[in-house]
C-alpha cells in the first residue's frame, strides 16, 4: 500500500476509534441532541481532511492553514460548551451552540469549494471530480444528526419510512401489520395511523398512497443502520443532483467553470436544497432522474457525428457517423436517458409530466430519430398504462387519491395559476425567495437570458411548463406539509445554472453588494432553518414561524409586508414587479464595465474586456484607476449595509403604514380565550377562511394605525350557536364602543359594516363577545377578519 | 481567446484558482465609509427593533446590546483587511441573534462571543499582515475594541461625563500609542506586553496604561536622539508616579530598565527590596503576606510561560520584572502586576519555535477574560476566573512552563541534522493543553431540575418547593437563585435550607445564605449599591446577570459536594420562616450532580 493510503486508514482508524470511544464513554444522555454530533466528529474531521489532501493531490489549492486552525479551534469551544452547556444554565444554548457548529461547517464549505476551483480547469469537465459529491455529501451528514435528531419525520416522510420499513422487513408493500405493530416507533416517536384517501386492499388491507420506488431504493440501507442508514441514503441522493447540476453546466457554459462552480455551491448548499437533504421526498430522486436524462440528452447533441457509440450495434454506428443529426441510442443512452425517463412516473405519476417532456427532447436532441423515441414512447405508455391499471385494480382510482378534473386547466382561474406561480417563488413561507433571498438573482439572470436567447431557458421552460401547469393552480401549490419549494424543487439544478452567465458579471458595484446582501440575509436564515428545522414546516396560513414570532414581540402585523399566496394582500402582488424592476437595476448599477470575463456565448462589451484585462495584467497606473472605480469590499460592506437599514426600516414601516386589513387568528392580536379556526392541520387548509373562535365572555384586541380620523369597520364572521339564546359581539375602539353584531344565520359566514366612526389615534380594535351562558357549550362567532376603510 | 477566470491549473496561485478572484486594494473614501456605515446600521436595526419591542426589560437589553455590538463592529471595521468579511458578517449575525434569540443572558452571551470572535479575526488578520510592525492605524482600534468588550458594562446607560469618555477613549487611545511606539523597537512583544497590561483591570485603567506608557516613554528614551523628544519622554516615564506615588514607581522603574536596564534592575532590586523589609515604608502597605501574593505572582508563568526562556540578552528586564512583581505587593489595585508583566513580556524571545506557543497562551487569555467580563457574566475578576477554568493555578503555571520547556527542547532536537523532523507544532501543542486543561476542569453534565427560565419563587405564602428525585446517587448539588428584598440581609444569614432524603429519612442538608450563595438581585442598581457601600458591605459576586432596565440584575450560585456520593429520592428547598415577610427567594435552576 502507498504512503498517503496508509496514512488516510491510520487517520480514519484513529477517528473510528475515538467515535467508539466517544460513543461509550461521552457522559451525555443518550437523548441529548449534541450526542450523535460529537460521536461522529473526529469522524467527520477525518473525512474532510481526506478529501482537502485529495483534492490536493488532484491539483486543488491547499487551504489557508490559519483558517483550519481558526476552525479546529471553534470546534473544540463548542465541543466544551456543549458537554458544559448544562453547567452554564443558559436557556437556548442549544440552538445557540448548532448554529455555531453550523457556521464553522458553513465557513469550511466556502474555503474548500474554493480550494476546489482549479480541479475544474479552464473549461468544464466532462465528469466532474467525485470531491464535488463528497463535498455536499459530507456536508449533509454533518448536520444530519442535529436535523434528525431535533425533528421528527413528517408530512409523507413518515409514510415513506413506514413503507421501506415494510420493504425491508416484510418484503411487501401491506402497511395492515405495520400499523398494527406500531412500527412507526422504529423511527419516530409519534404515532401516525393511515393517511385519509390511503388505498385498501380487497380484503382490508392497508397500503399507502405513496409509490413504491424510493422506499424501495432506501430499503438496503435501511436494513443495514435503520432511519440513519435511509436518511444517510438521501444525503447520498441529495449530493448525486448537486454533483450532477455541476456536470449539466458544461452544456450551457463550458467556459465558465468558476461561476458554475458558484452556481453549484448555491445549489447545493444553500436552502432548499440543504433542507430536503436529510428528509424523505420524492421531489430529490425526481430532480435526479430528469437532470441525469437531461444531461444525456444534451450530449446527444454535443455528440460528434464520427463518434463511435459504444454498445451500439455496427448498423446504429455507421448511422450515427453518417448523419450528423441524426443520433442513434446506445446503451449509455437508453441507460442514461431511457431509464430515468421510465423510472419518473414509478416514482410518482405526476413525474410523467417530466418524462413526456425529456422524451420530446430526447427526440429533438438526437436529429429526430425516430426508431428509439418510438420505443421509448411505447415503454412509457406501458409504465404509465400500468400504474393506472395497477391503481385502477388495486384502489379503484386510477390516480389513487386524485381525479381527472385536476387535470383539466379550463377549471382553473387565471389567478389560481398567478397565486400559484408566484408563490412557488415569492410566498414568504413556501417560496424560494422566502427561503433564501439569494435566489433573488434569477431576476437578472432571467433577463440575461432572455436578451441572449439562451437555450437553457428553452430547455427549462419545455422540461417545466407542462408540470407546472398542472401543479401550480392546485390549491395545494406549495406542496401540502412541506419545506418550501417542494413542488419545484425539480428545476433547482436549472434555476442554479441559470445563474451562471450572470454571476460572470458580477463585478459591478451594484452586483457586488446585492451579492453580499443577499448572501448574509441568505446565510441568517439557513442558520435558523437548520438550527430550528421545524420551522420550514409552515402552516398553510399565510404566515411563518419567524415573522410570528417578530409580531408577538413587536406587537406588529409584518407579515402583511410580505408575501403570501395562501392569504392573498397586496405585497402578493406588489413584490413580485418591484423586484423585477429593482433587483436587475441594483444589479447593473455601476455599470462602468465588468472586470469579469465575458460569457461564453455572450458579447460582452469592449471596455468591460479591457477592463478585465487590465485587471490582470495591467501597469500599475491603470490597474490603481480600476481599482479605485470598482472597490470591491466597499460594494460588499454598502451591500450589508443596505441589507441592515432595510432590516431597521421594517419595524418602523409596518408601525406607521396604516392598518387596512386585520386577521384576527394572527399573533399580533391579543386574545383572552378562544382558539383557532380550522385547526392548523387540517388537510386542504387554503379552502378554509382561517379565523378565531370567540365565545361569550372572550375578547380580542388589535393594535391600529390609524390611516385618518375616520374609518369604516366591516367585520366577517359566522356565529356558532350552541345554546338557544341571543350572541352579540361588541365592537370597541379601545375602550369606546363602537357598535354591536348580532349574527343570525348559524354557520354562514356573514359581513358587517360599521360607520364610519372617529377613531381615536393609539386606540386599539377591542372585539367582545357577550351573552347568556347557561351551562353547556357557549355560543360563539369565527371571526375572520377585518377590513379598515379610511376616510 | 481567454474568455473566462483565470486559468487555475496545478500550481495556480490562490488569486487565479478562486471563484471569485478579487481585487484587493487599499482603503479609500468610499470603503471609509462603507466601514463606518455598516455598524451604524447594524444599530439601526437593533435600535429600531428595541423601540418596538413589547417587552420593556427586553428592549432595554436590546438597546445595550446595540450600542454594545456596535462599538465594538466600529473596531472591528477599522481592523479587518479587505474584504471585511468579519465585519459585514459579524454585523449581521449579531443583528440576527439580536432579533431571534430570545432576551436574557443567552442572548447577550451569544452577542459577546460573537463580537469577541469578530474582533479576533480581524486582529488576527490584520496582525498577521503587518507584524513585526505595528501601526497606530492597528494598535489604537484593538486597543478600543478591547476596552469595549472588557469594560461593556459602561455602555449601559452611559453617561456622557469626561470620566466616562476617557475610560472608554481616552485610555485605550493612549495604550494604542503606547503599544505601536513599544512595537517599534520590540515588534509582536509589544502586543504581548500590551496583553498582559490589558488582563489585570481587566481593560484600560489608568494604572494598566500608564505602566505600558511608561515602558513606551522608557523605550523612546533609548531611541530618541534629539533633547525635546528626551524631555518628553522623560516626562512621560515620571507622569505615573504623579498619579500615584507606588504603581507610578513600579511603572517609571519599568521604564527606566527599557532605557538603562542595569539602573532599572537597581531600582527594581530596592522597590522589592522596600516591599519585602519590615522596616519600609512599601512594606507596611503590602496587603498581605508574600504567600497570599503567590496567585498574583503565579499570573507570570501563567501568562508569559515562554519567561524561562528569556531572549540573550534581555535577562536584566526579565529580573527587574520579576523583582517589580514582587514589590506589587505593596500597590493596591488589580493592575499592580501590570508593569512587571508587560516588562517581562518584552523580555521574551521574538522569534523561534515557543513564539507561536507563548502567542497562543495570551491570546487564549484574552479571549476568556473578554467572556467572562462582559455581559452577561460580568466577572469582577474575569482574569482569575478565566484562569480557574484550567484547574488549579500553581499546577497550570507548572505546567505551562514544563510545556515550554519541552518544546523548546524539541526545537533543539529538530534543528538537529539527523532528526526525523523539522517542525514543532508549539501553537497546537499549547491549544491542545489548554483544551486538555478546560475539559478535565469541566463538571460533569447535570440534570436541571426546573425548566429553564421559569424561575420558582419562595415567599412568606409559599415556603417550600420539593421535588421527588428517580433513585440515584447525588455527587453535588447546584443552585442558582436570587432574594428579592434581601440587601437588608446582614450577610451570612440563611434564607433557605436545603434537604435531601432518602425513603429511610436518611438526609443532608445545607444552609443557603444571604451574601455567600445567595444575594440581593438588584445588587447593581445605584441605591442599593450606595446602601451596601455605607454599610461596609461588599455583594457577593453574581453568577449571570441580565439587563434590568438602566442597571444590571443578578443571579447567584451556590454548589455543594456530597463525598462519598449518595442515593437521595426527594429534595426541598424551604425558605427560613424568620426571614422578614416581604423577602422572596427565587429558584432559577436547582442542577443535581451525578
Amino acid at each position: 500500500m502507498k504512503r498517503p493510503a496508509l496514512a488516510a486508514a491510520a487517520l480514519f482508524g484513529a477517528a473510528a476509534l475515538a467515535s467508539a470511544l466517544l460513543h461509550h464513554y461521552l457522559p451525555l444522555p443518550a437523548n441529548d441532541p449534541f450526542r450523535r454530533t460529537l460521536v461522529v466528529l473526529p469522524l467527520l474531521l477525518a473525512s474532510f481532511g481526506a478529501l482537502r489532501r485529495q483534492g490536493e493531490r488532484l491539483g486543488g489549492r491547499p487551504l489557508a492553514r490559519a483558517g483550519t486552525v481558526a476552525e479546529v479551534a471553534a470546534l473544540g469551544l463548542l465541543a466544551l460548551l456543549a458537554y458544559a452547556r448544562t453547567y452554564l444554565g443558559l436557556p437556548w444554548s442549544d440552538e445557540v451552540l448548532a448554529a455555531g457548529f453550523a457556521l464553522v461547517l458553513a465557513s469550511r464549505l466556502a474555503r474548500q469549494v474554493m480550494a476546489l476551483r482549479p480541479l475544474l480547469g479552464a473549461t468544464l469537465p466532462d465528469r466532474p471530480s467525485a470531491l464535488f459529491f463528497a463535498l455536499p455529501l459530507l456536508a449533509y451528514l454533518a448536520i444530519l444528526p442535529w436535523s434528525a435528531g431535533h425533528r421528527e419525520p413528517d408530512g409523507d416522510e413518515p409514510f415513506n419510512l413506514l413503507l421501506t420499513y415494510s420493504l425491508a422487513y416484510d418484503f411487501d408493500a401491506d402497511l395492515t401489520n405495520n400499523y398494527a405493530a406500531g412500527d412507526w416507533r422504529h423511527f419516530m416517536s409519534r404515532p401516525i395511523a393511515p393517511q385519509p384517501g390511503d388505498p385498501v386492499g380487497p380484503h382490508g388491507e392497508l397500503f399507502s398512497r405513496h409509490n413504491e420506488l424510493l422506499p424501495l431504493a432506501l430499503a438496503p440501507a435501511y436494513r443495514l443502520a435503520g432511519k440513519a442508514g435511509a436518511l444517510a441514503t438521501m444525503a447520498a441522493l441529495t449530493a448525486a443532483l448537486a454533483w450532477m447540476t455541476l456536470r449539466l453546466a458544461r452544456h450551457y457554459a463550458r467556459e465558465l467553470p468558476g461561476e458554475a462552480l458558484a452556481a453549484y455551491a448555491l445549489v447545493a448548499f444553500a436552502p432548499p436544497l440543504l433542507l430536503y437533504s436529510y428528509q424523505v421526498w420524492v421531489e430529490v430522486p425526481a430532480a435526479l432522474l430528469a437532470m441525469l436524462a437531461l444531461d444525456h440528452i444534451l450530449y446527444l447533441h454535443r455528440r460528434p457525428a464520427d463518434q463511435p457509440i459504444p454498445g451500439a450495434p455496427p448498423k446504429e454506428r455507421s448511422e450515427a457517423q453518417g448523419s450528423r443529426h441524426n443520433v442513434s441510442w446506445g446503451r449509455k443512452e437508453w441507460l442514461g436517458i431511457g431509464l430515468p425517463v421510465l423510472l419518473l412516473p414509478l416514482l410518482k405519476i405526476r413525474f410523467l409530466l417530466l418524462a413526456g417532456p425529456l422524451l420530446a427532447m430526447g427526440w429533438w436532441h438526437a436529429g429526430r430519430s425516430r426508431r428509439p423515441v418510438w420505443i421509448l414512447a411505447l415503454l412509457l405508455v406501458a409504465v404509465a398504462g400500468g400504474i393506472l391499471l395497477h391503481n385502477s385494480l388495486l384502489y379503484a382510482n386510477p390516480l389513487k387519491i386524485h381525479s381527472w378534473q385536476e387535470l383539466e386547466l379550463n377549471r382553473y382561474s387565471p389567478e389560481a395559476f398567478a397565486l400559484g406561480g408566484l408563490g412557488l417563488f415569492y410566498d414568504a413561507a413556501f417560496g424560494l425567495f422566502g427561503c433564501a433571498p439569494l435566489w433573488l438573482l434569477l431576476l437578472p439572470a432571467a433577463l440575461l437570458l432572455l436578451a441572449r436567447r439562451s437555450p437553457l431557458l428553452v430547455h427549462l421552460a419545455v422540461l417545466t411548463i407542462p408540470y407546472f401547469l398542472i401543479v401550480t393552480p392546485r390549491s395545494e401549490w406549495y406542496g401540502g406539509w412541506s419545506p418550501p419549494f417542494r413542488y419545484a424543487l425539480i428545476a433547482l439544478p436549472m434555476l442554479g445554472l441559470a445563474l451562471v452567465p450572470l454571476l460572470a458579471r458580477r463585478h459591478r458595484p451594484g452586483a457586488r453588494a446585492l451579492l453580499a446582501g443577499l448572501a448574509a440575509l441568505t446565510l441568517a436564515l439557513a442558520l435558523l432553518w437548520i438550527v430550528v428545522p421545524g420551522w420550514t414546516y409552515n402552516f398553510a396560513h399565510g404566515r411563518t414561524y419567524p415573522l410570528d414570532r417578530l409580531a408577538e414581540r413587536l406587537d406588529l402585523d409584518l407579515a402583511r409586508l410580505f408575501p403570501s399566496s395562501v392569504r392573498p394582500r397586496a405585497a402578493t402582488w406588489v413584490w413580485p414587479p418591484v423586484t423585477f424592476l429593482l433587483v436587475p437595476l441594483v444589479w447593473w448599477i455601476g455599470g462602468r464595465g465588468s472586470v469579469g470575463p465575458r460569457a461564453a456565448t455572450g458579447s460582452a462589451p469592449r471596455p468591460a474586456l479591457a477592463v478585465a484585462e487590465t485587471i490582470r495584467g495591467a501597469p500599475p497606473k491603470e490597474r490603481s484607476e480600476v481599482q479605485r472605480s470598482h472597490h470591491p469590499t466597499a460594494a460588499y460592506l454598502w451591500g450589508i449595509a443596505g441589507l441592515l437599514v432595510a432590516a431597521a426600516i421594517l419595524p418602523i414601516a409596518v408601525a406607521r403604514l396604516p392598518t387596512r386589513v386585520i386577521e384576527l387568528e394572527d399573533p399580533q392580536v391579543g386574545k383572552s380565550g378562544g382558539h383557532l379556526y380550522p385547526e392548523p392541520w387540517v388537510i386542504e387548509r387554503t379552502l378554509y377562511r382561517g379565523g378565531w373562535a370567540l365565545r361569550v365572555g372572550e375578547r380580542l384586541s388589535a393594535p391600529v394605525v390609524p390611516g385618518g380620523r375616520r374609518v369604516r369597520l366591516i367585520l366577517t364572521g359566522e356565529l356558532i350557536r350552541n345554546q338557544p339564546v341571543p350572541f352579540t359581539l361588541d365592537v370597541y375602539a379601545g375602550d369606546r364602543l363602537l357598535g354591536a353584531w348580532t349574527p343570525r344565520r348559524q354557520r354562514a359566514w356573514e359581513t358587517v359594516a360599521l360607520g364610519p366612526v372617529d377613531w381615536p389615534a393609539g386606540a386599539p380594535l377591542v372585539l367582545a363577545a357577550r351573552g347568556p351562558h347557561p351551562p353547556g357549550d357557549l355560543n360563539g362567532a369565527i371571526l375572520d377578519r377585518v377590513d379598515l376603510d379610511w376616510k | 481567446m481567454r474568455d473566462s477566470l483565470p486559468t487555475a491549473g496545478r500550481g495556480a496561485t490562490a488569486h487565479e484558482g478562486a471563484p471569485f478572484p478579487e481585487v484587493d486594494s487599499t482603503p479609500n473614501a468610499a470603503a471609509v465609509l462603507a466601514r463606518l456605515a455598516v455598524p451604524l446600521a447594524a444599530f439601526a436595526a437593533m435600535a429600531s427593533f428595541a423601540a418596538r419591542e413589547l417587552d420593556r426589560g427586553g428592549a432595554a437589553e436590546t438597546g445595550y446590546l446595540a450600542v454594545l455590538a456596535t462599538a465594538a463592529l466600529l473596531a472591528v471595521g477599522a481592523l479587518a483587511p479587505a474584504p471585511a468579511f468579519e465585519l459585514g458578517l459579524g454585523a449581521v449575525l449579531a443583528t440576527t441573534a439580536v432579533w431571534s434569540l430570545p432576551p436574557g443572558p443567552s442572548r447577550g452571551a451569544v452577542v459577546v462571543l460573537l463580537l469577541a470572535v469578530c474582533l479576533g479575526v480581524a486582529a488576527a488578520r490584520r496582525l498577521a499582515r503587518t507584524l513585526p510592525e505595528l501601526s497606530v492605524a492597528v494598535a489604537v482600534p484593538l486597543a478600543l475594541g478591547l476596552q469595549v468588550l472588557l469594560r461593556g458594562d459602561l455602555l449601559l446607560a452611559p453617561r456622557l461625563d469626561l470620566r466616562t469618555v476617557v475610560a472608554l477613549v481616552g485610555l485605550p487611545v493612549a495604550a494604542g500609542l503606547a503599544t505601536a511606539s513599544l512595537a517599534r523597537s520590540h515588534g509582536g512583544l509589544a502586543l504581548l506586553a500590551a496583553a498582559g497590561a490589558v488582563l489585570l483591570a481587566p481593560g484600560w485603567n489608568v494604572a494598566a496604561t500608564l505602566a505600558l506608557v511608561a515602558l513606551a516613554a522608557g523605550d523612546l528614551l533609548s531611541r530618541a536622539k534629539s533633547w525635546p523628544a528626551r524631555a518628553a519622554a522623560l516626562a512621560l516615564l515620571l507622569a505615573p508616579i504623579a498619579w500615584e506615588p507606588r504603581a507610578g514607581l513600579l511603572a517609571a522603574a519599568a521604564g527606566l530598565a527599557l532605557w538603562r536596564p542595569r539602573w532599572g534592575l537597581l531600582a527594581a532590586g530596592v522597590l522589592a527590596a522596600a516591599s519585602l523589609l519590615p522596616i519600609a515604608p512599601m512594606a507596611a502597605l503590602a496587603t498581605g503576606s508574600l504567600a497570599a501574593w503567590l496567585p498574583s505572582l503565579l499570573l507570570l508563568p501563567l501568562l508569559l510561560p515562554a519567561l524561562v526562556l528569556p531572549a540573550p540578552d534581555r535577562w536584566p528586564w526579565l529580573a527587574a520584572g520579576f523583582l517589580l512583581a514582587v514589590a506589587a505587593r505593596a500597590v493596591p489595585g488589580p493592575a499592580a502586576l501590570a508593569a512587571p508583566l508587560a516588562l517581562a513580556a518584552l523580555a521574551l524571545r521574538p522569534a523561534g519555535c515557543v513564539a507561536p506557543f507563548q502567542r497562543v497562551w495570551p491570546g487564549a487569555a484574552v479571549l476568556g477574560t473578554c467572556l467572562l467580563a462582559s455581559y452577561p457574566w460580568l466577572r469582577a475578576s474575569p482574569l482569575s476566573a478565566a484562569l480557574d477554568l484550567v484547574g488549579p493555578r500553581a499546577l497550570a503555571a507548572v505546567l505551562a512552563v514544563a510545556l515550554a520547556l519541552a518544546v523548546h527542547g524539541l526545537e533543539t532536537l529538530a534543528a538537529r541534522p539527523q532528526a526525523s523532523f523539522r517542525r514543532v507544532p508549539s501553537g497546537l501543542i499549547a491549544a491542545g493543553a489548554i483544551f486538555l486543561g478546560l475539559l478535565l476542569h469541566l463538571p460533569a453534565p447535570a440534570r436541571p431540575l426546573l425548566p429553564l427560565e421559569n424561575a420558582v419563587k419562595l415567599d412568606a405564602a409559599r415556603p417550600a418547593w420539593e421535588i421527588e428525585l428517580p433513585p440515584q446517587r447525588v455527587a453535588g448539588l447546584v443552585v442558582d437563585s436570587t432574594l428579592e428584598n434581601g440587601a437588608a440581609l446582614p450577610p451570612g444569614t440563611t434564607v433557605a435550607l436545603v434537604r435531601f432524603s432518602d425513603r429511610a429519612g436518611n438526609a443532608t442538608t445545607w444552609p443557603l445564605r444571604a451574601g455567600e450563595g445567595t444575594g440581593e438581585w438588584a445588587t447593581r442598581r445605584p441605591d442599593v449599591a450606595r446602601r451596601l457601600a455605607a454599610a461596609g458591605r461588599r455583594p457577593p459576586e453574581g453568577w449571570v446577570s441580565w439587563v434590568a432596565g438602566g442597571f444590571f440584575g443578578q443571579r447567584y450560585r451556590e454548589a455543594w459536594r456530597l463525598a462519598p456520593p449518595a442515593l437521595f429520592t426527594h429534595l426541598r428547598v424551604e425558605r427560613e420562616s424568620g426571614l422578614p415577610a416581604d423577602v422572596g427567594l427565587a429558584l432559577f435552576q436547582v442542577e443535581v450532580q451525578r
